[in-house]
């Protein structure tokens, strides 16, 4: 067991001694070999390429640099500027917009307080035009009163024609009594002719009367019935209006 | 102001007639007179009854007389007091046309809904009872477009009516989209010539 121990420990100093001498020795070494081949290799590089050339190459290639920054720094500063100039317009428009919409706002408002305004005037004049209602009740009134007033007078035509009838009657009765007397009633047949041509007259003077009764009658109704016809078509015109104007008034609310 | 176009064109003359003789027998049909028979009377002395039952439907343009005729013949009594669920020998003459009344505003009612069809601005009177000696005034009246439609029922009551249509508007009295509806309708038992 000692002896194994003994042998590893051996193993290991040997090692370690190998170790030392490969980073003491070994390595300066070869770093000296690789500097010897790297130089070799510049000479012979620096023999084929002429030095003005690299030279010459290298100030090309360093003015190309040079130029790009340039540039390049000047594509900065435009892009900055016009980054600036658009953070200045934005501004410009947002104050602007800002502007407007207020304008605006303040013009809505302004014009729906006229609407408003506009919509109480209109549903004020639309009740006082639904009380047009008491106008056409004053015209239906006006106009039963003359429709009354005919039938009145068609009444009192026929109790006129009637006695014209009886007067015809009783004038034919009176010639022939007249007549039965015989001379001495000559005188009175006479006068019952004379009634009779009277009664005769007035029959037709009647019958005229009745016909300008009827005609009456006709322009009367058809008058008083297109009044009221159009009467009610205005009122629900109207009716419609006020409606119209409510929802008008309830969609401003909302 | 006399009518600034009082010439109804033959289409709407033709529509009016329809409408007006739909709107009669609709007014007319009850449960015990569910048939008339109706038809277009050409000559106007064929309608005339006594007294006539007279309503208006008026608008901006032009208003239209519509006139029911009837009389109290022993058929037209009859056809009031089963309408009326009444005995015939209780229905008086005052209130026969107090029916006639009724049912010359339930006529021009239907009338005029179908009308509306057509203008939607329109207003309708009370109806008024006058003697027929007062039509040819109303016809005077230069009322140029009059239409006249008999209906009869199998128990021999006779209603006639008639319609006198007056255009004042320079607008032309079209009746197109009354058609329209009209031709989805079949015309049934109506029988028109």
């Amino acid at each position: 067991m000692s002896i194994v121990l003994t042998l590893m420990i051996g193993l290991a100093i040997g090692a370690a001694v190998s170790a030392v001498w490969f980073r003491r020795s070994y390595v300066p070494r070869l770093q000296s070999q690789w500097q010897a081949e790297r130089a070799q290799l510049l000479d012979e590089l620096a023999r084929s390429v002429p030095a003005s050339q690299i030279e010459r190459q290298n100030q090309e290639h360093m003015q190309i640099v040079r130029d790009m920054e340039s540039a390049h720094a000047i594509q900065i500063q435009q892009a900055a500027d016009e980054k600036s100039a658009c953070e200045r317009q934005i501004n410009s428009l947002s104050r602007s917009f800002e502007q407007s919409q207020h304008t605006l706002e303040n013009t809505i408002a302004q014009h729906q307080s006229r609407v408003v305004n506009c919509q109480a005037e209109i549903k004020k004049d639309v009740l006082d035009l639904l009380t047009i209602l008491s106008t056409f009740e004053r015209w239906n009134d006006g106009m039963g009163k003359l429709v009354e007033a005919n039938n009145v007078m068609q009444q009192r035509n026929r109790d006129f024609a009637e006695i014209v009838q009886q007067i015809i009657i009783l004038a034919l009765n009176a010639t022939i009594e007249a007549a039965r007397v015989g001379e001495a009633g000559r005188g009175f047949a006479v006068v019952a002719s004379e009634v009779k041509s009277l009664a005769s007259r007035s029959e037709t003077f009647s019958a005229g009367y009745k016909d300008c009764l009827h005609k009456s009658d006709a322009v009367t109704i058809a008058t008083f019935q297109d009044i009221q016809a159009s009467g009610k078509m205005i009122l629900t015109a109207v009716h419609a209006l006020n409606v119209k104007v409510d929802q008008l008034s309830a969609q401003e609310r909302a | 102001m006399k009518p600034a176009q009082n010439v109804l064109p033959q289409a709407a003359k033709d529509a009016l007639t329809k409408l007006l003789a739909d709107s009669l027998e609709e007014s007319l049909k009850t449960t015990s007179y569910a048939s008339w028979t109706l038809q277009t009377v050409t000559n106007p002395d064929q309608v005339v009854a006594p007294e006539f039952t007279m309503l208006t439907i008026s608008s901006y343009d032009f208003r239209i007389f519509v006139l029911l005729h009837s009389s109290c013949s022993p058929a037209s009594m009859r056809y009031a007091a089963d309408a009326l669920s009444m005995p015939q020998d209780q229905l008086t003459t005052a209130r026969y046309y107090d029916f006639v009344g009724e049912l010359g505003n339930r006529f021009c009612g239907a009338f005029k809904r179908d009308l509306g069809r057509c203008f939607p601005h329109m207003g309708m009177s009370t109806p008024n009872r006058l003697r027929s000696e007062s039509l040819k005034h109303l016809k005077n009246l230069a009322f140029a477009n009059d239409i006249h439609v008999s209906a009869q029922a199998d128990e021999q009551a006779t209603f006639s009516a008639s319609l006198f249509v007056s255009i004042y508007g320079a607008r032309e009295f079209r009746l197109d989209n009354l058609r329209k509806v009209e031709e989805q309708v079949e015309v049934g038992s109506l029988e028109l010539f």
